[in-house]
């Protein structure tokens, strides 16, 4: 007798354990949204920052997935799984989504209702929730004078030590320009012809031999800088702020540092484009997007955040005035257009 | 008569194979189908245009060649060093032996991802190589031992080993200590005694674990990223690039045929050429 009712409770156990299997969060509670990003201390960021509050508010929970990609957006949209709701994505990865048809239109009305953001931040396709940039970072304990530009990270002479720059021709051209006496202002004009680009990468060749490493992960430089690796390397900026924060003697030189986007995308096909054009509606409150600025140093272009933060934090920031107008932007439709056929000669001429 | 029933009855030890072959089929022999379809198609139907763009753009042959370079080098020293370790590994006895197995297994348990980490600690400018070398005198400035084709090699060679020490150890346990105890009473030296005798017996685990290693050096994809310089990407590092990055699948999926073409190439031809009459009588 003991015996068979101990087993019929295990049975209803495992029946229960079975059931709770079949039935995930998403079909149990109101709603769950999934949402593809980069992970990281970002992600740890909007964890606190956006999606706790948005959850408490609405009772949609938040899925975070990493990393996103093009290749795995593009097996979702072609299976018709929906199996993300959203996704982040940078300059060139938007316009070829856009283009290939991966993402939904974002219905303004609901995403921002009071029309409080700036153009820049509102895309047909996208919704700009963070902004960082790609520095110039350097030990400040190598140099008994400070370097300033690109014309010194190029200067190893006067500057020695090694150097680092990301495996990319994305914003390595750019630079390169600047270096060679391009003012910031006009670089995509001269890159836009074939003797621009010639003269970019005979720049490039001039440095390679001081080039320790082209980086690939966003931890490589900070580890590089702080083993003497190399000297000057660019990085992104919320990276050597943590660095400075841990009082590692590094600094980031804004001139003609350069300005990249982060997108948020509505995946095509997901069953809940409206509480995603909420999500974001969500990101307009500007005590969570100050939360936000304070763990990592990737503002939004929300207003008035400036009012929730110390001026010490907005130093630092990407979107900081002084910083901004040394700075320039990508130029997301360059890359888009050139980016495979470019790519190809960045891997030819680094095996040279 | 061979109704099926009796041909159940004989053969339906086969039966129990249907589970592994179902396995294989459905998620190697049907997502590779998928992967060599993707290789030969685009927007428009059939093309051989991915294969031509690979075969005549000295990047792609480039870095095939490279790929194939340091798989075989790190091959080379596996091989060495992993059958070295087996043989003492295979001496040792009881506590001792299991001792040795396990710090040879424990570092294979660990994610290759910390492993190479570690490895750019120990090769750094400032790290702990460095340090001690400068220290005791041996340099005066810090060597730069990291980014480079050594520091990919050395990192793979540590990561690897223990395959070629695993198999080497399994095979050595089972070679049968009299035969090496009968050459060496028939007169022949310790060298003579293993080098006709016991290595002959053993080059099966060389082989498999050698080819083991070779395959998966192929495919190697962390290591090269984070501990090589420019010249030392690799095939895999270009397929993910391919895929993710470009979006541009079909050459991703012609680079990923071409290295299974090549890696099966190698394999086969590594038997065969290894083949030897003490191999041919064991089996």
């Amino acid at each position: 007798m003991i015996k068979s009712l101990s087993l019929r409770r295990a049975s209803m156990a495992i029946a229960l354990l079975a059931s709770a299997a079949f039935f995930t969060p998403s079909e149990l509670s109101a709603k769950s949204l999934v949402i593809a990003g980069s992970g990281g201390i970002a992600q740890d960021a909007i964890d606190k920052a956006y999606d706790e509050p948005f959850t408490k508010d609405t009772g949609i929970t938040i899925e975070a997935v990493e990393p996103w990609g093009l290749a795995k957006l593009r097996a979702i949209v072609e299976s018709g799984r929906a199996e993300w709701d959203a996704t982040e994505l940078d300059g060139p990865a938007l316009i070829l989504a856009t283009k290939a048809g991966y993402l939904e239109p974002i219905d303004w009305s609901v995403a921002d209702p009071k029309n409080i953001l700036p153009a820049v931040a509102k895309r047909p396709f996208a919704f700009v929730p963070s902004v960082y940039s790609t520095v110039m970072a350097y030990r400040t304990d190598k140099f008994p004078k400070a370097p300033s530009s690109w014309v010194d990270f190029w200067d190893v002479a006067k500057f020695p030590g090694g150097r680092a720059l990301q495996n990319t021709p994305q914003l390595n051209l750019e630079f390169a320009l600047i270096a060679d006496g391009v003012p910031k202002a006009d670089v995509y004009k001269v890159l836009a012809t074939p003797e621009g680009i010639d003269r970019a990468f005979a720049k490039l060749t001039k440095l390679k031999p001081s080039i320790v490493k082209w980086w690939s992960a966003g931890a490589e430089p900070p580890q590089m800088l702080s083993s003497g690796e190399v000297a000057m390397s660019t990085a992104w900026n919320g990276r050597i702020t943590n660095m400075k924060k841990e009082g590692r003697p590094v600094a980031i030189i804004w001139n003609g540092s350069a300005m990249n986007l982060t997108y948020f995308s509505i995946v095509k096909g997901t069953k809940s484009k409206r509480e995603v054009e909420q999500y974001f509606a969500s990101y307009l409150s500007p005590a969570r997007a100050a939360a936000y600025a304070k763990l990592v140093p990737y503002p939004g272009f929300v207003p008035d955040i400036e009012k929730h933060l110390d001026a010490s934090i907005l130093v630092d920031l990407p979107t900081a005035p002084a910083n901004v107008a040394q700075q320039f932007e990508m130029n997301d439709d360059f890359w888009a257009a050139h980016l495979p056929a470019l790519t190809e000669r960045w891997n030819g001429w680094l095996l040279e | 008569m061979h109704d099926i029933s009796s041909l159940i009855r004989r053969n339906g030890y086969v039966l129990l194979l249907l589970p592994a072959v179902a396995l294989v089929v459905t998620l190697f022999v049907i997502p590779l189908g998928g992967i060599v379809h993707t290789s030969f198609a685009d927007s428009a139907g059939w093309t051989t245009s991915h294969f031509r763009k690979v075969f005549t753009t000295p990047i792609y042959l480039r870095i095939i060649w490279n790929t194939i370079e340091v798989a075989l080098l790190v091959t080379f020293f596996c091989a060495i060093i992993g059958y070295a370790a087996a043989y003492v590994i295979n001496e040792l006895s009881g506590t001792r032996k299991n001792v040795a197995m396990l710090l040879v297994i424990l570092p294979f348990w660990t994610s290759i991802l910390i492993r190479t980490f570690s490895w750019s600690v120990l090769l750094g400018q400032e790290g702990l190589i460095n340090t001690l070398l400068v220290q005791i005198g041996i340099i005066d400035q810090p060597m730069r031992m990291l980014y480079n084709r050594t520091a990919v090699t050395i990192a793979m060679v540590q990561i690897l080993s223990p395959i070629v020490i695993l198999t080497c150890v399994a095979n050595m346990s089972k070679i049968d200590d009299t035969l090496i105890r009968a050459a060496r009473l028939f007169g022949a030296s310790p060298w003579n005694a293993f080098r006709t005798v016991f290595f002959p017996l053993s080059l099966s685990g060389l082989i498999n674990g050698s080819i083991l290693v070779f395959i998966l050096c192929m495919g190697f994809f962390i290591t090269p990223a984070l501990l090589g310089g420019p010249r030392d990407l690799l095939i895999a590092n270009m397929i993910e690039q391919q895929i993710d990055q470009m979006l541009n699948w079909g050459l991703g999926a012609a680079l990923a045929v071409i290295v299974l073409l090549i890696t099966l190439a190698a394999v086969i031809i590594l038997q065969l050429s290894t083949r030897n009459k003490y191999l041919d009588e064991q089996r």
